[in-house]
């Protein structure tokens, strides 16, 4: 009898400490009219589906002071766009790396991560193995910063503060539902 | 007059030093290579001679140039000071005549010439400065000529000697000489020699009010036969300049120790300089009182930019500015990281936010309505080699993009097509064939 109340009291325990199923955010973050909730700083939040990179778009616009970074092995986000939705390109940096040599590339995000210049770091169509995003989650809450990873496919893993499939209707209307969120470790 | 005099207790590049202590005052004199005067009583009033004498502390311990410092009226006491370590100014030993004679130059002939008259002058029981001025003023001449009146009138009153112009040297160099038995064949060896170098280098440009932009490392190698190249030189240009230390260390260690793991050193190292090549005007300013975190900011950012285009390339990482060009892809260009004037959106349809490094072929098939394109060639680098077809929904926006009339010529129409999934693709079609160029994601 006792065993099972103790197992119980340590799954609860367990689902605080995950966030996983809980529901509640943590206060501090960024507000997201699209969504209607905070998103949480110094987490990663991963955005996939049709319509991902809207989403990113309408949350930059919402904030407008902040300076972010887009990191892409080769670049496709289009600047002509982002200027037409309210994006002032001077807020906004790009890195590339054209000769697909990851080992530079994780080596310039772990710097810009850990230079905590940006407010806002988005790395676009990159897969990470769990201990690189727990490296670059573990960063992004030292420093306070937003992480997105824009992807094609979710990162199967549990480091993702937030993982968020957007879709998009027929009226050009985004809809988000959460795949994961949990609260910060 | 205020004279404070820095007495080295060891040889060193009076000239090098004496450009460190630039800053409090222009009028400074360097004596052989062991002391430097330097003339305070002008910057009095924004350092006291306590609060001087503290910051020159600072800077020779940073230097790791031992020394010793006194305060004087006058060129020649405030050496014999600095050397003997004694207040009372007819107390000082006979042995600083010598400065009495050649106050700030040192003169290796009249130097053997007053020697001799001091020993002359010990053997007559004279030990002090006081027992010189108590000899009558008539015999001087005749015992020591015309050194023995100006070193008594010296010693009355030395502050009217006409002191020498002080040139910082056009160039800033920064070397030291390694020895062989050192071994310094390593990143951390090399990493420990170039500090200091770095540190002095910052000092000099500190006290000319100046920062570097541009520097070239170079390290000399132990020459051997098969030495194919006896310097290993690095140039640096910084994206930010600076004259801080930390910073400047953190890039060179970057790039050092990426360029030693490409191309390792085949001897060890003997000699190490740093040549300040291309050095800006620094206006040196107290941090902002609102706010007092930009400056560190700043630094960080500018830091960073540099790590990055050091590593990745110049072209890596920058901003981005809108161009006129009926190319879609052609419409945005590549900026450096300075500030960008802001651009004016071009009064175009609704562009597609991601934008294909370059536009992808389509296969139509007519009778399912649906578009599709190799996965293999994939959109965003899949790997996978079958073709992706989706149904067409709508088609939507109709423009047509010509241009470059006088270079490759183009006639694109742009379709905007809603897919089965609701995804909208930005699909033109050129010569017959579709093509996908971007994606409303």
């Amino acid at each position: 009898m006792f065993g099972a109340v103790e197992k119980k009291e340590t799954l609860k325990r367990l689902r605080q400490v995950i966030g996983a199923l809980d529901g509640s955010m943590p206060k501090e973050g960024h507000f997201f009219t699209l969504l209607g909730e905070y998103l949480p700083k110094g987490s990663l939040i991963e955005f996939y589906g049709i319509g991902k990179t809207s989403a990113w778009v309408s949350f930059l616009r919402e904030h407008k002071q902040m300076r972010s970074v887009w990191l892409e092995s080769e670049l496709s986000i289009y600047p002509l766009a982002l200027m037409q939705q309210g994006i002032d390109l001077e807020k906004i940096f790009f890195l590339e790396e054209k000769n697909w040599n990851r080992k530079n590339f994780v080596w310039a995000l772990h710097q810009i991560l850990q230079s905590s210049v940006f407010d806002v770091v988005t790395i676009a169509n990159m897969k990470f193995s769990e201990a690189e995003l727990r490296r670059w989650q573990l960063l992004a809450e030292k420093n306070k910063q937003m992480v997105f990873l824009i992807s094609q496919e979710p990162h199967s893993s549990w480091v993702p503060a937030l993982q968020i499939e957007v879709k998009r209707d027929q009226k050009d209307l985004l809809h988000f539902h959460f795949q994961r969120r949990r609260r910060s470790l | 007059m205020k004279v404070l005099c820095i007495y080295f207790l060891n040889r060193n590049a009076t000239q090098e030093l004496a450009e460190v202590f630039y800053r409090y005052t222009p009028q400074i004199c360097g004596r052989g290579d062991h002391a430097i005067f330097l003339e305070i009583s002008r910057c009095e009033k924004l350092y006291s001679v306590e609060s001087l004498s503290a910051r020159l502390k600072v800077l020779l311990k940073k230097m790791d140039v031992p020394a010793c410092m006194a305060v004087a009226s006058d060129p020649p006491t405030a050496l014999a000071r600095a050397r003997f370590q004694m207040e009372e100014k007819m107390d000082l030993p006979l042995a600083a005549l010598e400065y009495y004679a050649t106050p700030l130059v040192s003169d290796p002939f009249l130097q053997k010439k007053i020697v001799r008259m001091i020993e002359v002058l010990q053997v007559l029981g004279l030990t002090r400065l006081q027992d010189f001025m108590d000899l009558p003023l008539k015999t001087l001449s005749g015992r020591f000529g015309a050194l023995g009146l100006q070193m008594r009138r010296n010693i009355e009153d030395a502050t009217g000697i006409p002191w020498p112009l002080f040139k910082p040297r056009e160039q800033i160099v920064e070397c030291c000489q390694i020895e062989y038995e050192l071994r310094v064949d390593n990143f951390e060896s090399i990493y420990f020699w170039m500090k200091s170098l770095v540190d002095r280098m910052v000092l000099r440009l500190r006290a000319r009010g100046e920062c570097v932009r541009t520097f070239r490392l170079q390290l000399d190698l132990e020459p051997h036969s098969q030495l194919k190249q006896k310097e290993f030189i690095l140039d640096f240009h910084l994206y930010e300049p600076s004259v801080k230390v930390k910073s400047i260390l953190t890039i060179l260690r970057e790039r050092l120790q990426t360029e030693l793991d490409r191309r390792p050193l085949e001897s060890p190292i003997i000699g190490m300089e740093i040549l300040v090549q291309e050095s800006l005007p620094w206006r040196g300013s107290q941090q902002s009182f609102l706010d007092p975190q930009s400056e560190e900011r700043r630094e960080q950012e500018s830091g960073l930019f540099q790590r990055l285009r050091q590593r990745l390339g110049e072209e890596s990482f920058f901003k981005t500015r809108l161009r006129s060009s009926y190319r879609p892809e052609l419409a945005w260009e590549k900026v450096a990281l300075q500030n960008i004037s802001a651009s004016q959106s071009p009064r175009v349809p609704q562009r597609p936010l991601r934008l294909l490094p370059s536009p992808l072929p389509l296969v139509w098939q007519s009778q399912q309505q649906q578009l599709g394109y190799e996965q293999g060639r994939g959109r965003w680098g899949r790997n996978s080699q079958c073709f992706l077809f989706k149904r067409i929904l709508r088609v939507d926006h109709q423009e047509v993009l010509s241009g470059d009339l006088w270079s490759q010529p183009f006639e694109r129409r742009y379709f905007v097509m809603e897919m089965e999934d609701y995804e909208k693709w930005w699909v033109f079609k050129e010569g017959g064939r579709f093509f996908l160029h971007g994606v409303f994601d």
